[in-house]
């Protein structure tokens, strides 16, 4: 009877886990695809047919790739709409105590997705690049004081710990380029100071972004334009030979150059085995290959040290980032018969996977949490099962000696053993199958972006922009101020 | 005494002005909104009533 009721569950389990192999990439692998061949509309209708992204917990998700999506069709009305709809849950985001619950007991793929911190920044520039082309300057400006607002968020997330990504420079970059094209100066110059101060206290390059010399002429124009003499001197000496270019009167336009994929997370599994020097060291191999050893502070998670004495080995998965467009191309952008240089703005495989780096350490404490909590529920349910099976048994026949008595006693200790260990094995290959790594990141991003600056003269104008053997021509009608362009290659 | 359904134009025009504060500290956040709001009689453009109100919302996350 026990055993037909194992082979059933175990039936039913091993079913669970051929479901819930795949990683958020492979499932979603139809829509990508689309995406990447410029299928717009097939990868939209992908999209909203898709389950798996129609989740309560992967709403966030679903804003952020249609907001992307319906922006490739130049839909800028629509793309805003669902990047609010993204940008107000990111400002609001709070762990709920059903998520913590799902995320202690399964894996993290079933709490709501919570944005990395890129996501915000690039959200926010996503935006005023629709509102520029929708010519909604205010609501562009808005863009950029709550491009404040995240900034300052994101530092006060760590402390001050230079360490960790406390500024993001593309966006602070860009909220300059949008105080600009609305006329304000003022905070155009504070904007691409503090744009300049995160590159120059960063040495030679901040998360693979080389300060921009395009930013240093922007510092030192807006300064000017300001009339901060000490502050144009000060940067003149700090930047050495960078001078302040004179702008057309005709306007300009400030392409930004998107091309390639974001990484994706996979998921890689680490063995950590019980250390020596003491209860909560653990051991484990990571990718290269070498050991390493990490101190879980169990305490902090309210893991009593009991729990943790007869644990030996414990299986954890965790998201690692896969590149998927290793280096920028070689773009060349001509407006008529000059050429202008395009400079890296941001580079988004370098920021996402030092993000999650800087995050190791927590992202494997959390999982060893939730593996400590998976054993003590399968020790629970062998306890449980255990008693329940010994108070089945209780049928004694009334007329029976003491022998007997005695061995049926025995039977039913090892009926109830028996039952006691299926159950403990049970629990345990549904804790091994549902052992997932939150493999979800907003996957539609560019692998780099990065801009140049183009005087227009007056009229129509042709800007082409050149890239291995393909080229891309703009038109573009001067209107005497600054408009910003993406194209995506 | 004026009657329904005839309405070619508007009497008076309400303009104003909606502005935001933010204070935030990791996961505490002060917005205060302040509602600027003019009404003016549009045949005479004299104004009619001013007014404004500061609401402050407290947003723990």
């Amino acid at each position: 009877m026990i055993l037909r009721y194992t082979q059933a569950a175990l039936l039913i389990f091993f079913c669970c886990f051929l479901y819930s192999c795949a990683s958020y990439n492979k499932s979603m692998t139809g829509y990508y695809e689309r995406v990447k061949a410029g299928e717009y509309d097939k990868a939209l209708q992908s999209l909203q047919h898709n389950k798996l992204i129609k989740k309560d917990r992967n709403a966030l998700l679903y804003n952020l790739e249609a907001g992307r999506l319906y922006r490739l069709q130049n839909d800028f009305v629509n793309s805003n709409r669902y990047l609010n709809r993204a940008d107000g849950m990111m400002e609001n985001n709070s762990t709920n105590v059903k998520d913590v619950a799902l995320g202690n007991l399964l894996n993290p793929m079933h709490e709501s997705y919570k944005a990395e911190d890129h996501e915000q920044f690039m959200v926010h520039f996503y935006k005023a690049l629709n509102y520029a082309m929708l010519g909604q300057t205010e609501d562009a400006v808005v863009e950029a004081r709550r491009i404040t607002l995240s900034n300052d968020k994101q530092q006060q997330k760590f402390n001050g710990n230079s360490g960790r990504y406390i500024n993001d420079a593309f966006g602070l970059n860009v909220q300059g380029m949008i105080y600009e094209m609305a006329g304000d100066m003022n905070n155009a110059f504070i904007s691409y100071r503090n744009a300049a101060d995160v590159y120059l206290k960063s040495g030679s390059s901040y998360y693979g972004v080389s300060f921009p010399s395009q930013l240093k002429k922007d510092l030192l124009r807006t300064a000017t334009a300001m009339g901060f003499q000490n502050e144009l001197k000060y940067y003149e000496a700090s930047f050495s030979g960078a001078a302040p270019d004179t702008q057309s009167a005709f306007g300009e336009l400030i392409l930004f150059v998107e091309e390639g994929n974001a990484p994706v997370k996979q998921q890689h599994d680490f063995m950590l085995t019980s250390g020596k020097s003491g209860i909560g060291n653990f051991i484990y191999t990571d990718q290269n290959g070498v050991n390493n050893d990490f101190n879980f502070d169990y305490a902090s998670y309210g893991i009593s040290s009991e729990k943790l004495t007869d644990v030996r080995a414990l299986r954890i998965a965790l998201p690692a980032y896969e590149v998927q467009y290793p280096a920028p191309q070689n773009i060349s952008v001509s407006s008529g018969a000059n050429v202008y240089p395009v400079q890296l703005a941001q580079d988004l495989n370098t920021v996402a996977t030092s993000i999650l780096k800087e995050r190791f350490v927590k992202e494997m404490a959390t999982a060893l949490a939730r593996q400590l909590t998976k054993k003590i529920v399968e020790k629970g349910a062998e306890a449980a099962t255990e008693s329940i099976a010994k108070e089945k048994n209780k049928d004694d026949k009334k007329d029976t000696t003491d022998g007997e008595k005695e061995k049926q006693k025995k039977k039913r200790q090892e009926k109830a053993e028996h039952a006691g260990e299926v159950a403990g094995f049970l629990m345990n290959v549904v804790n091994t199958a549902t052992e997932k790594a939150d493999t979800r990141n907003w996957q539609s991003l560019p692998a780099f972006v990065s801009y140049v600056r183009i005087p227009l003269h007056e009229g129509e104008n042709a800007v082409t922009v050149k890239y291995g053997n393909n080229e891309q021509v703009i038109k573009i009608n001067a209107n005497r101020g600054i408009q910003m362009r993406s194209i995506v290659l | 005494m004026k009657k329904f359904g005839l309405e070619q134009g508007a009497d008076y025009i309400l303009q104003g002005s909606v502005n935001s504060i933010v204070d935030a500290f990791k996961r505490k956040k002060t917005v205060t909104y302040q509602i600027n709001l003019e009404l003016t009689n549009i045949e005479t453009n004299e104004v009619v009533w001013i007014g404004d109100k500061k609401i402050s919302k407290y947003v723990k996350n």
